[in-house]
């Protein structure tokens, strides 16, 4: 697998998992010492997520729609942007839509994996 | 050069590009001869039942128009064999109505590389509808 495809992978799975409601594992894309916005190590993005909507609020039900990717490898680390349609949908109502930046910072990993060392997400509102 | 990652991601393109334009035997083309297509609780078993699904749909809403927004790809390889996981949030619209997101899915796919054309091809594509 190439480096880019496996960059593309974690940035796929990112949204898959926390639409999923996959916590653990969605914090798993992230390094051990990752930061994700102002939530510094894995296990304070995992606490944080879980104080979120999609774990409180069963009715809801959203994708993270990531797009355009642009995506630059210097050896061992890369740096990403892509943009993020966040599309929610709670019981029988209408799909809203919020729309967003992702800045990235990702790490390879000894076994080959790149993960997230910093993530940063900026809402276009 | 185009990797197996691209060829994966061009299978993924066309399943929509085709679908969108209603070209649908180059659409059933996409599966292997006994490929299988899951709509929900709904199955669909080889290219004749894929198309005759579409062909019903287009006389029952002359007038539906779709576009499929795929996105979220995490591509899973292993020789050629494979399976991908990918975020759909589809688009229609009905005549002169304005486009509207209608409904978000997950498709799971089981995709197989065909030695002869060097393509790949579906051998089942499941959409899990949100």
């Amino acid at each position: 697998m190439n480096d880019i495809d496996a960059i593309r992978n974690t940035i796929a799975r990112f949204c898959q998992h926390l639409d999923s409601r996959r916590f653990k594992e969605w914090s798993e894309t992230f390094t051990s010492d990752g930061v994700f916005g102002r939530y510094d190590g894995r296990q304070a993005i995992y606490e944080m997520i879980l104080g979120g909507e999609l774990n409180n609020r069963p009715e809801l039900k959203r994708q993270h729609a990531v797009t355009n990717s642009v995506i630059e490898i210097r050896g061992s680390t890369a740096e990403a942007t892509s943009d993020l349609t966040m599309y929610d949908k709670v019981g029988d109502g209408p799909i809203t839509v919020r729309l967003g930046r992702y800045y990235d910072r990702l790490e390879e990993q000894p076994d080959g994996a790149w993960l997230f060392r910093e993530r940063r997400l900026e809402w276009t509102d | 050069m185009t990797t197996e990652f691209e060829g994966v991601r061009t299978l993924l393109a066309r399943y929509c590009r085709y679908l969108d334009d209603s070209r649908f035997d180059e659409w059933t083309q996409l599966f292997t001869p006994d490929g299988l297509w899951v709509l929900g609780e709904r199955e669909y078993c080889g290219r004749e039942a894929m198309h005759a699904y579409m062909r019903q749909l287009r006389r029952d809403r002359p007038a539906w128009r779709t576009r499929h927004v795929c996105t979220n790809l995490v591509i899973e390889l292993d020789g050629a064999r494979g399976g991908v996981t990918s975020d759909l949030a589809l688009l229609a619209r009905e005549g002169d109505a304005p486009w509207a997101v209608t409904s978000l899915g997950r498709y799971y796919d089981r995709i197989v590389l065909q030695p002869d054309t060097a393509s790949w091809q579906f051998e089942e594509r499941r959409l899990v509808v949100q």
